[in-house]
């Protein structure tokens, strides 16, 4: 098991609304093999970008344990959360890579969490972290745009950027929040397939969010649903039949 | 559409309003010859005042220059502070808040009067009053860039591993310096304009100049005073648009 969720809830309070609260993960119990590509699916406000969120502590869970091999991360300070996130790379809907710096220097920053702080302050690059920078943007394709901005890309390339810099980070576990969902259909397949590719030859394990059944099934060893912040469902891609799918999408 | 009665209310209300403040002010035509015998005055421009009025105007520029860009690096780091996404805590969110409000609230001009007492007369003081009002606009400024900033760059860098300084800087700064720097430049713009009238109260170049001449009735070198003036505010603002170009 390299990752354990144990109980795990989640309640937002709703700023504007008295208090309100929002149950959007209700003790979700689930453990993860090495090595595993796991596909979640679930309607739109499932709770999965927070169940996805739940596990890098970008948001804190109410209530339960995340437990990433061996290690505690709902009771680690920030200090030692930083030190762990570095071995989870996230891949984003909307990339978010740094708008207006090159696709190399977005590239060069997903190794940054392992440098001395000074260093990053005062974005110092050696010879040998461009070197693997471009090493990772040749890996997905993207070299010929490596001085490039960004934002002149189209969404595909953006991604690509994006899962270069998730490479630079040398992670071991790799998070997904419906990476594919802004891209179009052939794009998409591209895309999925660079992440299960990346999946495969750095033996990483990956739980990824996504919209499309058709590629949860095509990419995924196992599928889990989500429905109302419940885990509904777990079990391989073979296993999802109408019944399946009417119990994650209602 | 337009002609309807509460419109007919609106603009009667607007137009009495008008009017009483013009009563209260004195506003009234101003006379033609006394309009033409003043302009006369004031051409053609004395340009045997040019390498003066070059000086000063320089004075003028570095004066607002270094009061505006030493106010933009104090304002950067606290910005972040006074921005309730990054700052450490509410406490210091509040704290901070309020005093680029105090700053903000005390007018350069009374700043200027403040430091020509404490440190003399010169361009020094106009340079400190500058910096200290500017800190204060420009922190609230950027910290509002700083709250509107995409969230998600910032998660990215997070997720990297990196910790909330790091954010701000890599996270953050990279998305607002477009913004930072078009609220530097138009700054920059009032602040020439402020050193004029500090200037009024002695501290130095092209606004002292003016004052000076002014007072002796020298309106063709006001002119000419007033010309470099419309050069320097059409320098900087040609300054900012280029500089925004490179950058976005």
């Amino acid at each position: 098991m390299v990752l354990t969720l144990q109980d795990v809830s989640m309640i937002y309070k709703s700023k504007g609304n008295k208090g309100k609260k929002e149950q959007a993960l209700d003790s979700i119990n689930l453990s993860i093999l090495q090595g595993e590509f796991v596909g979640v699916l679930g309607r739109s406000g499932a709770g999965k970008s927070t169940f996805i969120r739940c596990i890098n502590q970008l948001v804190r869970p109410s209530h339960g344990k995340v437990i990433w091999l061996d290690k505690e991360m709902t009771t680690m300070n920030k200090d030692q959360l930083c030190i762990t996130r570095r071995e989870i790379g996230m891949i984003f809907q909307q990339f978010n890579l740094v708008p207006r710096l090159s696709a190399h220097k977005n590239c060069v920053m997903g190794g940054f969490g392992y440098r001395p702080r000074w260093k990053n302050m005062l974005g110092l690059i050696t010879a040998e972290e461009r070197e693997r920078a471009m090493r990772a943007l040749e890996r997905v394709g993207i070299d010929h745009m490596a001085h490039k901005r960004v934002d002149q890309l189209s969404g595909g390339q953006q991604q690509r950027v994006a899962i270069a810099r998730m490479i630079m980070q040398k992670p071991k576990l790799i998070l997904g929040d419906e990476p594919v969902s802004s891209l179009d259909p052939t794009t998409s397949k591209e895309v999925m397939q660079l992440i299960r590719d990346v999946h495969d030859t750095e033996n990483m394990t990956t739980l990824i969010n996504l919209h499309n059944v058709e590629l949860a099934l095509e990419y995924c060893d196992r599928i889990i649903g989500l429905a109302e912040g419940r885990l509904v469902f777990d079990g391989s891609p073979q296993d999802v039949d109408d019944h399946a799918l009417k119990t994650i999408y209602g | 559409m337009w002609f309807n009665k509460k419109n007919i209310l609106i603009t009667v209300f607007i137009f009495g309003i008008v009017i009483w403040s013009s009563i209260g002010t004195g506003v009234r035509p101003i006379p033609l010859d006394n309009f033409v015998a003043f302009s006369e005055r004031f051409f053609p421009p004395n340009w045997d005042r040019t390498n003066v009025a070059l000086s000063a105007s320089l004075i003028t520029l570095q004066v607002a220059f270094l009061g505006t860009i030493l106010a933009l690096l104090v304002a950067i780091p606290i910005s972040f502070l006074a921005a309730n996404n990054t700052s450490p805590n509410g406490y210091v969110y509040h704290t901070v808040r309020s005093m680029l409000s105090f700053l903000r609230s005390v007018p350069d001009i009374v700043l200027g009067l403040f430091f020509v007492v404490l440190i003399g007369l010169g361009p020094y003081a106009a340079v400190l009053a500058i910096f200290i009002h500017n800190v204060g606009v420009l922190g609230k400024l950027i910290a509002e860039l700083i709250e509107s900033a995409d969230k998600g760059p910032q998660e990215a860098v997070q997720s990297m591993g990196l910790c909330k300084s790091m954010v701000a800087l890599y996270g953050v700064l990279p998305q607002i310096i477009p913004n930072v720097l078009s609220h530097y430049f138009y700054r920059f713009e009032v602040a020439i304009r402020t050193s004029l009238i500090l200037g009024f109260i002695g501290a130095g170049g092209i606004g002292q100049l003016l004052f000076n001449d002014f007072q002796t009735f020298r309106y063709d070198n006001v002119s000419l005073y007033v010309l470099f003036i419309m050069g320097l505010v059409v320098f900087v603002d040609m300054l900012g648009s280029y500089v925004r170009n490179r950058v976005i």
